[in-house]
């Protein structure tokens, strides 16, 4: 079954007159556990896909449906509460809030999901000890090394038990060592059957994947089915 | 998100975080609120004292007394006209007062002082007390004894200072004539600025009648009278001008004060100054409120990308609203607690050094708790309102 159907979906961004397209009539399929790297040079709307995919921005035109569901017909909760429970996002810059340690940070989802004090505290720290970073629930992310931080941000994105993780650029901002670690988690996550979709401009990482998507000037190049 | 215990450790460590900021942020609301507490406490401390003073010379306590207007004629009251308010059915109780100024004397020491002559009832008027001996009785004034009652300061000067501490059973000279001492006045004891007027007394009381056939006087100053419970003054005045009018002609004027009036008139003046501060007050309770309505469109701004983060990660509109707004709250109340705890030390230190008693209005603190809460939600919606309407994307791409 498919987890992810687009059809025809496009994203125009107006620079005061000027109308810049940045996704093109993009169609789309992906089922459930599959594990997608969508590629391009930066610019060609990768980002933009990503983003739509992810429920953070609204397609100009076209249908999304996630998980049968029509993301164009949702409101504000209904589309907060997709971003709470169906999804988990990892971000290029990791995206921790500065001031709450390790636990907490991984505790925001499940706060926004209404789950208890306790059960939280319990499972961010299951969480965490599930991305190797058992000791370090208390520390703030000015405390952790880059691969600690995205790491944080991986047991972030896993807290609701997601069908999706995104990862806009996962290891951008990492050296090639913990790059290689964090690319290691998604291939399990993968394995434990969690559709995973990587945005990256690097063949390595998208090598992770079953197979890539190559994007340029804002459509949808070819296909790339990865032999491993 | 339905932990509110949560958000609202979020919110102050937020708040924490910034610790100078806030600071600065509560202090409009801080003042305001002190000056809220202080102003409308010292002002109902005032009101209170100054009313107790006034009511302890006897709130139904009035006076009546001869008055020359342009077109009347000056016509002195007599001992008819005590008589008369005696019968009548709303007085309860009268005294003429008859003033003079004699020299009094005890072996070689001397004072000019005022002399009042006054019949029994008038220290019952009053409300004075004895400190030591008694008052003069019916019988005493009825007969012309030549007895009187003496004031602190007449004891201060004419006994205490020669080594006599009691000046019961002794005599003084008013004029040339002598006076059995038989008591001596209480103080009166005032706690308002009211005390500054009354200073030390320095009379001597002695009946009336006695003042009457000793020195030849019979021109009566004023005559003070009690009104019955329950009688208002406005319809005392009214029946007594028209009978005074019908008893002395058409042509005289007669003055009249109440006490009950006075207090009325009084704590009318004090609600219009309390009224016109608490204004003030509130205004910088109001200055107070933009001032954070201004820091948290600076934090919204600031926390942009938190907001993006918050969002993305399953944060409803409501859900950031209602974080930006607890934060707003949480400013102007703990603005109002600093406001409250500081105000109520100066205002107790200011209490204190007037001598009053220390009193802290229970409404203010309602009213400014009230008042602090009204400011943070209105000053606070609109920022919240901008800081949730943001897109996700907008918001995390903030840089």
């Amino acid at each position: 079954m498919n987890l992810i159907t687009l059809k025809k979906i496009s994203k125009i961004y107006k620079m005061g007159k000027v109308e810049v397209p940045a996704l093109v009539d993009a169609d789309l399929q992906i089922q459930k556990g599959e594990y997608l790297a969508i590629m391009g040079p930066s610019g060609s709307g990768k980002s933009t896909l990503m983003n739509v995919l992810g429920c953070l921005d609204v397609p100009t035109s076209g249908d999304y449906f996630l998980d049968g569901k029509d993301v164009g017909k949702l409101n504000d909760v209904e589309m907060a509460s997709i971003r709470n429970q169906m999804i988990g996002f990892v971000f290029q810059t990791f995206n921790l809030l500065p001031r709450l340690n390790a636990r907490k940070n991984v505790e925001l989802p499940l706060i926004y999901a209404g789950v208890k004090r306790q059960e939280r505290h319990m499972r961010a720290d299951k969480l965490l000890e599930s991305v190797g970073l058992s000791g370090r629930a208390e520390h703030l992310p000015s405390e952790l090394s880059g691969g600690e931080r995205q790491r944080v941000a991986i047991a972030r994105s896993l807290a609701n038990d997601p069908h999706l993780i995104l990862a806009d650029e996962p290891t951008g901002n990492l050296d090639s060592k913990s790059g290689e670690e964090i690319m290691k988690i998604f291939d399990s996550l993968n394995k434990s059957g969690v559709t995973i979709i990587v945005v990256t401009h690097e063949n390595f990482i998208a090598e992770h994947a079953d197979k890539s998507i190559h994007i340029l000037d804002g459509r949808i190049e070819r296909i790339e089915v990865h032999k491993k | 998100m339905n932990d509110f215990w949560e958000e609202l450790v979020q919110s102050l460590g937020n708040l924490k975080g910034n610790k100078t900021r806030s600071f600065l942020t509560m202090l409009g609301v801080v003042v305001g609120v002190m000056a809220i507490i202080g102003i409308i406490s010292i002002g109902e401390a005032g009101k209170l004292s100054i009313k107790k003073d006034l009511e302890s010379f006897g709130s139904n306590l009035a006076a009546i007394w001869a008055d020359k207007r342009e077109d009347t004629v000056y016509k002195p009251l007599n001992n008819y006209d005590v008589e008369f308010l005696r019968s009548l059915p709303f007085i309860k109780d009268v005294s003429p007062t008859l003033s003079l100024y004699r020299e009094v004397r005890r072996s070689d020491k001397r004072l000019d002082c005022p002399i009042m002559g006054v019949s029994p009832s008038y220290f019952g008027l009053n409300n004075r007390h004895i400190e030591k001996g008694r008052f003069f009785s019916s019988f005493e004034n009825n007969n012309f004894r030549r007895v009187c009652v003496i004031t602190e300061g007449i004891k201060k000067e004419l006994f205490e200072r020669h080594g006599i501490d009691d000046p019961v059973g002794h005599v003084v000279k008013i004029g040339d004539f002598p006076f059995f001492v038989i008591g001596v006045m209480k103080k009166i004891e005032l706690q308002s600025f009211l005390s500054s007027f009354v200073g030390e007394e320095k009379e001597i009381y002695v009946p009336e009648r006695t003042v009457k056939t000793t020195f030849g006087i019979s021109r009566i100053n004023y005559i003070l009278f009690g009104l019955k419970e329950g009688v208002k003054p406005t319809a005392a005045r009214k029946s007594l001008t028209s009978m005074f009018r019908l008893r002395k002609g058409r042509n005289t004027y007669y003055g009249m004060q109440f006490v009950e009036n006075q207090i009325n008139a009084f704590s009318s003046v004090m609600n219009t100054v309390t009224m016109i501060i608490t204004l003030i007050g509130a205004l910088s309770l109001f200055v107070g409120g933009v001032g954070i309505m201004n820091i948290m469109f600076i934090s919204v701004t600031e926390r942009t990308r938190e907001i993006g983060i918050r969002k993305s990660l399953g944060a409803t509109q409501v859900t950031i609203l209602r974080q930006f707004l607890n934060e707003a709250v949480i400013l102007s109340l703990l603005g109002a607690f600093a406001g409250i705890a500081i105000g109520s030390l100066v205002t107790l230190a200011v209490e204190g050094v007037i001598k009053w008693k220390p009193y802290i209005s229970p409404g203010a603190i309602v009213l400014s708790v009230f008042f602090s809460l009204i400011i943070g939600v209105v000053f606070g919606i609109i920022p919240a309102k901008k800081a949730s309407a943001l897109h996700p994307i907008d918001a995390l791409r903030y840089e």
